[in-house]
């Protein structure tokens, strides 16, 4: 299993917002990194084959981004998804299955499951408009499984979840990259810390650093304030208060 | 497998669970059935007093109406029109106030009307001089056939096509009273042409703009059949809808029209159809009606693809509603004059202008190696064709979209 990121970029007119990336990625977690306006969000739509490269390739197991065959695999959770308010979660889970070319007997099985997991199974037949953020994103995540995704693409998949589904959604996570390449992105330094079993860093399109991160590299969030100037910054408004 | 009924059905109902669908519904349920009644409402004046209501006068004239069914057009029946006419006195400014019109000419007011159009003669002191004779007034007709041919600029192939159409109806032809047709061919299908217009550009514009306004285009294209099939199940949904609507407003309407006005009728001929006397087409005024709202169905599917893949290229609802209406304002104000033939024939084939009698049975054909094709068979090959290559161009831009910014 293996995902291969060959000198990915992404140019609007006179910006560019991912500069000629290569990775490869094999089973397990990986935490992507990165300030506001980084490139991270498009890397990920660049994955999910809803933005065209400007230059290099994106390819599966030898499948390339384009085609049916690796949207198949395919599990994504955007950043910011948009839902049908009419719908039931039951409803919009067997509709996104039915996209992922899931068959109906397999879709029902699988919904089911994934809103117990995600312990939306008491409002499986209710309107999601009635639905509260964190639900919302409950449901998101649960549409991202249900094709037993072996690529898995999670974008602040942690955003509007409380404290106690933070925790149990990162098990789940750990529990998914032992069969699949899971690439998650979010602010919160310490989700990547806990699941990630690689890091992966980017700063103004490029990718800054690649790799394990233990302790002996010292503290995670630390090293990403740095490289962001995030410290500095603070440190200075913290001069400015008067004590 | 490629779930292309799952994904209809749950596109159909994205539809369907918008408010804004069933408010534009029923609201052309509304109209239709206003358009329906409008005639038979309210009073008639004269001299500011009233005089009667809309609602009898139609009562008395469509008994007299019916009185005249399953008569032949002949002589008998033009010497009886006329002598019931020659004692209405002309010297009043209006006849029709008359007794003896009333009591005498207003039984054969229909048949009347036919020879007013035939001979083209409005003025009613010629009209009482004409001496009825049958075979003089199926000659005017054809006399003013050819006259209105030369208006259309019609070539010589075209006249003798029609005039060899025309031979093919017998002469003299029966009336049979056909006032639930009548009403069905001569403003039923404009209006509700207009409706299903309206009803389509307003709900199919937001089919598919309203996943990208919604960002559910970044969970369906990332779909393994996002990119294919759903396009397509959208497309299916969206145009099945406009032609449910169109079925369901046609079906109100005849159901209307037929408990109001009568169901009988189907047999006539369209030369006795006041709307269409100069069409020379061979089928009945039934049959015309059937083909009439057969064609308004197909160019609800037609006009729904369109919208649809229109809406899709310009990734807003609000500029494809906008264009849409343009279009439909354009085609109801807008006319070319009949000198520039091919022009005025392609801006009456727009769908506004085309759901009209006047235009699904045109004279105009198309002339290809000697034959030529009249625009009832023309016109739904061609919005097919047009429809399928639109399809098509915007499968292409449905599949390129790219998701970004935000």
């Amino acid at each position: 299993m293996k995902l291969v990121i060959d000198r990915v970029s992404k140019q609007y007119q006179n910006r560019i917002a991912v500069d000629r990336i290569s990775v490869n990625l094999h089973q397990g977690v990986y935490g992507l990194l990165g300030a506001n306006g980084a490139g991270k969000t498009t890397l990920m739509r660049m994955l999910c084959g809803i933005l065209k490269p400007t230059g290099g390739t994106i390819a599966f197991d030898g499948i390339d981004v384009s085609e049916e065959a690796y949207r198949a695999i395919l599990g994504y959770l955007p950043q910011d998804f948009g839902y049908y308010p009419e719908f039931s979660a039951m409803d919009f889970l067997l509709y996104l299955a039915a996209l992922k070319g899931i068959p109906k007997v397999q879709a029902k099985r699988k919904a089911k499951e994934l809103l117990e997991l995600v312990s939306l199974q008491d409002v499986s037949r209710k309107k999601i408009k009635t639905f509260s953020g964190g639900m919302k994103q409950r449901i998101g995540i649960a549409q991202a499984l249900l094709n037993d995704p072996k690529l898995l693409i999670l974008d602040e998949p942690t955003a509007g979840l409380d404290p106690k589904e933070r925790v149990r959604f990162r098990k789940l996570i750990e529990s998914l990259g032992k069969d699949s390449i899971v690439l998650l992105s979010t602010h919160i330094v310490s989700d990547i810390e806990h699941i990630a079993d690689e890091v992966l860093m980017m700063k103004e399109g490029q990718l800054i650093y690649q790799g394990k991160w233990d302790d002996e590299k010292g503290d995670l969030e630390e090293f990403y304030l740095t490289q962001f100037g995030e410290e500095n910054a603070y440190e200075s408004f913290r001069d400015d208060i008067p004590l | 497998m490629n779930h292309f009924g799952t994904i209809y059905r749950y596109e159909v109902k994205k539809i369907l669970n918008k408010k804004l669908t069933w408010i534009v519904f029923l609201s052309c349920v509304l109209c239709a059935g206003m358009f329906a009644a409008a005639d038979l409402t309210g009073n008639y004046y004269v001299d500011g007093e009233v005089f009667d209501t809309h609602y009898h006068m139609f009562q008395v004239d469509q008994e007299y109406r019916m009185a005249l069914s399953g008569k032949m057009l002949d002589q008998k029946l033009l010497e009886e029109m006329s002598e019931a006419y020659g004692k209405v006195p002309t010297t009043v400014e209006r006849y029709t106030l008359t007794d003896e019109y009333q009591t005498y000419a207003r039984p054969y007011s229909e048949i009347f009307n036919i020879v007013r159009l035939w001979t083209q003669q409005w003025d009613i002191d010629e009209l009482k001089a004409w001496i009825p004779d049958e075979e003089a007034l199926y000659a005017s007709r054809i006399e003013n056939l050819e006259k209105e041919w030369q208006n259309l600029r019609l070539s010589d192939v075209e006249k003798e096509f029609w005039r060899e159409k025309e031979t093919q109806t017998d002469t003299p032809v029966r009336y049979l009273c056909h006032d639930g047709y009548s009403k069905l061919i001569s403003n039923g299908i404009n209006t509700l042409g207009l409706l299903v217009l309206l009803f389509v550009s307003i709900c199919m514009a937001s089919v598919f703009t309203e996943e990208h306004t919604r960002r559910t285009d970044q969970l369906i294209l990332s779909g393994a059949k996002g990119k294919s099939v759903v396009y397509w199940a959208k497309l299916a949904a969206g145009t099945s809808m406009s032609a449910a609507c169109a079925a369901l407003l046609s079906i109100f309407v005849f159901v209307l029209v037929f408990v109001v006005y009568g169901a009988e009728g189907f047999q006539v001929s369209l030369w006795l159809c006041l709307y269409l006397w100069a069409s020379s087409c061979t089928m009945s005024l039934g049959q015309a009606c059937l083909i009439a709202y057969g064609i308004l169905i197909l160019t609800a599917v037609f006009v729904g693809g369109l919208v649809l893949v229109l809406s899709e290229i310009l990734h807003n609802n609000i500029a494809t509603l906008s264009v849409c209406v343009g279009m439909i304002i354009a085609g109801m104000v807008g006319k070319v004059p009949y000198q520039y033939r091919v022009l005025a024939q392609f801006w009456d084939w727009l769908p506004v202008r085309f759901l009209n009698a006047e235009h699904i049975f045109d004279a105009r054909t198309i002339s290809v190696f000697g034959y030529c094709f009249v625009s009832w068979k023309v016109v739904p090959v061609l919005y097919i064709l047009v429809g399928v290559a639109a399809a098509i161009a915007g499968k292409n831009v449905y599949r390129n979209y790219q998701v970004s910014g935000r």
